[in-house]
């Protein structure tokens, strides 16, 4: 018997020979170090994320398997932490197992993967890939004249790393619906969504309308509320649950407007399902990034313009306002003013400049100030250099009105498009992060080298500050290291 | 055990296949956007530093290689927090080929890319034949080397 089903199985797989394919990739990450101050120093740790997909026609199949190693075995596990088959055909796709997706503008589901990053769990001190997916069913059509999805399925609270049982990583049952119809270039659109936990079951839905108002302006406009016997539908009440969001887009030549605004109230969904546009600034700069206004969810509103122009001879200007308000037991005013500059001097020099003016009473800093440089120049024969240089002074009032800095120099040297190098220092006067000191400094080295097409290794050896860090939308916490880390990628 | 099932081992990436909605919210496919000969992918994000150097730089090189049978596509990897100002961007830096929204990242992760900016060369077949990641002034000279290696 099993001969032929071998026989069979073989027959199948060679006529699909042109279109059966097995690709993945490989993330290994080796760290010797800890945390600064704490025991053993020398930590050993080993992280390894592998990735498989095999397609066949329509279809694809795909598993995730994890493995961290520590000296600290409490924090070691091996898990198969994602499987998946995918069916695609004309607009159609049907996925069973795990998935990442979205509802609306993700006022009430964002499902999400960071790729390449991972992340550390500080109490649980264990590295896991960074994601927030649903374990379960969807289904998605995308046609011209509309579309629809549906999904259900386990949401994971990503804040539990893969050594805690399953069942336990997924405290929350996400079902929704959403549907839109197209027409003369708008679309509007309808969610119903429900989550059900140990505690809870919520039931929420929203209006989604979007579109083009003309060639040069564009809109888009989310209103989402709880579904509950005793608050009326709309109902904008201080025990309604609801979240408006809304953007206008304007466009003409090399001159772009971006307007934004938000009201979210109460609209923490289950462990934190949802993802709302945040409407603040997403920095790329080390230190603007780490102080990021984190958006509270029980309570904000506010609004962002971003403005965008292009000279004529490349140079690009890019200004910034933001403004969130929480309402608890009193008023809490974030402001932000940003202006960048990028600007060609000469034929073989970039600069970017930048200056940024924060108030953030909500972390105590009344006036921050940041500002700061990146000049490249190029080399020849593919080698260039690079320089970044960022300074922040922050002021707390509650601390006597004492000024606290922070400075991030880095100089790098690349050779295209395989080698870079990069020196970090950074420095802090910061009593949040100086643990009594007067001052702080991290020394770092990075280095990175693409072996072939397939294999990238990169090494880091030193001090790296950690702190809130923001990608690709999502913010998370970063733990400080010390001591020598190697990362090798692999695609195959 | 691949030759007895006759499975082929892609070279690196899956071959594409995305269904991405664009700057004007419609929906375009890879069929749609890959050219004759070579298509060149690039993953971008609006908070990218190297990605906003690397844009105009790609730009030119689609006006000059997109007669001859080269497709472009930029895709972003924004999020819905800055799904708002992408178009009002892209326009501001007088950007010619199509973008794509990738908001969960997801074709990002099928495509085997785990960093922004990531520029793919992918042939006829849609086999990936070179990748690069980052950018660094003077990195246009050695994409548009390798488009006419490959094309």
């Amino acid at each position: 018997m099993m001969p032929r089903i071998l026989l069979f199985i073989s027959l199948l797989f060679y006529g699909a020979n042109a279109i059966s394919q097995l690709s993945g990739n490989n993330h290994m990450e080796f760290q010797l170090g800890n945390l600064p101050g704490s025991d053993p120093r020398d930590l050993t740790t080993h992280y390894n994320q592998l990735n498989l997909q095999y397609r066949y026609r329509s279809l694809t199949a795909g598993i995730r398997y994890e493995h961290f190693y520590s000296q600290n075995t409490a924090s070691s596990y091996n898990r198969l932490t994602q499987y998946n088959v995918k069916y695609r055909n004309k607009g159609l796709e049907i996925e069973v197992g795990n998935f990442i997706g979205i509802l609306g503008n993700g006022l009430l589901l964002r499902a999400y993967e960071i790729p390449g990053s991972v992340f550390e769990a500080q109490s649980y001190r264990s590295r896991y890939g960074f994601y927030r997916d649903l374990r379960g069913v969807s289904v998605k059509y995308n046609g011209k004249v509309g579309y629809a999805k549906a999904l259900r399925g386990k949401t994971l609270a990503n804040v539990f790393p893969p050594l805690i049982e399953e069942s336990d990583r997924r405290p929350d049952l996400t079902e929704g619906i959403e549907t839109g119809l197209n027409f003369f270039g708008q679309t509007a659109g309808l969610v119903f969504m429900r989550n059900t936990n140990i505690t809870d079951q919520e039931q929420f839905y929203s209006l989604l309308f979007s579109g083009n108002l003309s060639a040069f302006v564009s809109y888009n406009f989310e209103f989402a509320h709880n579904i509950e016997n005793q608050t009326p539908l709309f109902a904008l009440s201080e025990d309604a649950r609801y979240g408006i969001y809304s953007s206008l887009n304007f466009s003409l030549g090399t001159f772009g407007l971006s307007l934004e605004y938000k009201d979210y109230h109460d609209l923490l969904i289950g462990s934190g399902i949802s993802d709302p546009p945040t409407l603040v600034k997403e920095h790329k700069y080390k230190l603007l990034n780490r102080s990021i206004h984190v958006p509270q969810y029980v309570d904000e509103s506010g609004t962002q313009v971003e403005a965008y122009y292009s000279f004529p001879r490349g140079t690009r200007l890019l200004l910034n306002y933001t403004r969130a308000v929480n309402e608890f037991a009193s008023s809490y005013v974030f402001r932000e003013f940003f202006a960048e500059i990028g600007f060609d001097a000469g034929s073989r020099n970039t600069v970017t400049l930048f200056a940024d003016y924060s108030e953030e009473p909500i972390r105590l800093e009344d006036h921050r100030y940041t500002g700061g440089m990146i000049w490249e120049l190029e080399l020849s024969g593919g080698h260039s250099t690079l320089l970044e240089f960022e300074y922040q002074a922050i002021e707390r009032s509650l601390l006597g009105g004492q000024v606290y800095q922070n400075m991030v120099v880095v100089a790098g040297w690349s050779k295209s498009p395989k080698t870079s190098v990069s020196l970090t220092w950074e420095y802090s006067t910061d009593i949040n992060v100086t643990g009594g000191d007067p001052q702080r400094n991290w020394f770092g080295v990075d280095v990175s080298h693409k072996i072939d097409q397939r294999n990238t290794v990169t090494l880091f050896a030193g001090q790296r500050r950690g702190g809130p860090a923001c990608t690709s939308g999502i913010c998370y916490e970063v733990l400080d290291f010390e001591g020598v880390e190697v990362r090798l990628k692999t695609r195959f | 055990m691949c030759l007895v099932f006759g499975l082929q081992v892609s070279a690196f990436a899956q071959q594409p296949w995305f269904e991405l909605r664009n700057l004007d919210m419609e929906w375009i496919t890879y069929e749609e956007v890959k050219g004759e000969t070579l298509t060149i992918i690039d993953f971008w994000a609006t908070w990218c530093q190297p990605c906003l150097r690397s844009i105009p730089e790609l730009n030119d090189l689609y006006l000059e290689f997109r007669d001859q049978g080269v497709g472009f596509v930029g895709i972003s990897i924004d999020g819905p927090r800055n799904q708002s100002k992408l178009k009002p961007f892209v326009n501001s830096l007088g950007v010619e080929y199509p973008i794509a929204r990738d908001i969960n990242s997801e074709v990002m992760s099928e495509m085997n890319v785990y960093a922004v900016p990531t520029l793919l060369i992918l042939d006829q077949q849609g086999e990936l034949v070179f990748i690069h990641e980052g950018f660094r002034p003077g990195d246009d000279h050695i994409i548009r080397e390798k488009i006419k290696e490959y094309l």
